[in-house]
């Protein structure tokens, strides 16, 4: 189908090119989502753990499965990049950092710092680990 | 009927139910108190020797990390549930599906929390 209306069209969601600042208010709300998911799985750990060995060993293995891996490394990233982008969201509520220059570079070092505290977690967590 | 109010009276009868604020502010206050509890469980679990059942049992058993634990799980699903809920009324247009959805989401928190809490105190029990 061709556009044939002349008349001048607002940039809607197809045409505008998003601005840093969008694609990062939607990660928070799309993390925001994971993460209420990601705490049922938590509290289904939890009560695996509850309920014995067999039932824990169960969660291991799904877990440790490579979609279990994949699971579990999004919610790690959500968690960091929703309390990182949430720090944000703080300081914006006492009025301070909304002049753009301050949104961008506040929203870079948010991705710069969520990537970095997730891999930091999993290095941690690798050096710590007894491997047998 | 006629309504024999005063425009003031009216606007009054039909003003703020005095809570406006009260969802916003509980987002926050969830949010603040999950900053410290979130990288303290971050760096607790990272730094588990291994991923036995017994490894976990004894730190639970712990009373500070059982204490910390739960107040992640229910502060958590505190603010999870407030945040989902505000998703929900965003963009579930047709009432009695958004109706329905909310009803659910506040059945499956409540839910949550009571089955982290019993997990907890049971694996409590099981590490001593």
């Amino acid at each position: 189908m061709t556009w044939n209306d002349k008349r001048p069209m607002a940039p809607h969601l197809q045409i505008y090119r998003l601005p840093l600042t969008a694609w990062l208010s939607i990660l928070h709300r799309g993390t925001g989502a994971v993460l209420y998911v990601g705490l049922l799985l938590v509290v289904a750990v939890l009560y695996a753990a509850a309920s014995g060995e067999v039932a824990w060993r169960a969660m291991q293995t799904l877990l440790s499965s490579w979609l279990g891996q994949v699971v579990v490394f999004g919610f790690v990233f959500s968690l960091y990049y929703h309390l990182c982008n949430g720090l944000r969201h703080l300081l914006w509520d006492t009025g301070k950092g909304l002049s753009l220059d301050t949104l961008r570079w506040s929203g870079w070092l948010v991705l710069g710092g969520s990537v970095s505290l997730t891999l930091l977690t999993y290095l941690l967590s690798f050096l710590v680990r007894v491997h047998d | 009927m006629t309504d024999f109010r005063s425009p003031l009276g009216r606007a009054k009868g039909l003003g703020s139910a005095q809570e406006g604020s009260h969802h916003f502010w509980l987002q926050r206050l969830t949010a603040v108190f999950l900053i410290p509890l979130t990288l303290w469980l971050g760096i607790a679990i990272a730094m588990l020797p291994n991923i036995q059942l017994a490894t976990l049992q004894a730190w639970v058993a712990f009373p500070v990390n059982a204490a910390l634990l739960t107040a992640f799980l229910f502060i958590g699903l505190h603010h999870a549930n407030l945040g989902l809920q505000v998703i929900l009324q965003d963009y579930i247009a047709h009432y009695p599906t958004r109706l329905a959805l909310l009803i659910l989401l506040q059945f499956t928190s409540l839910l949550a929390a009571l089955v982290a809490l019993i997990a907890v105190i049971k694996l409590l029990l099981s590490g001593v």
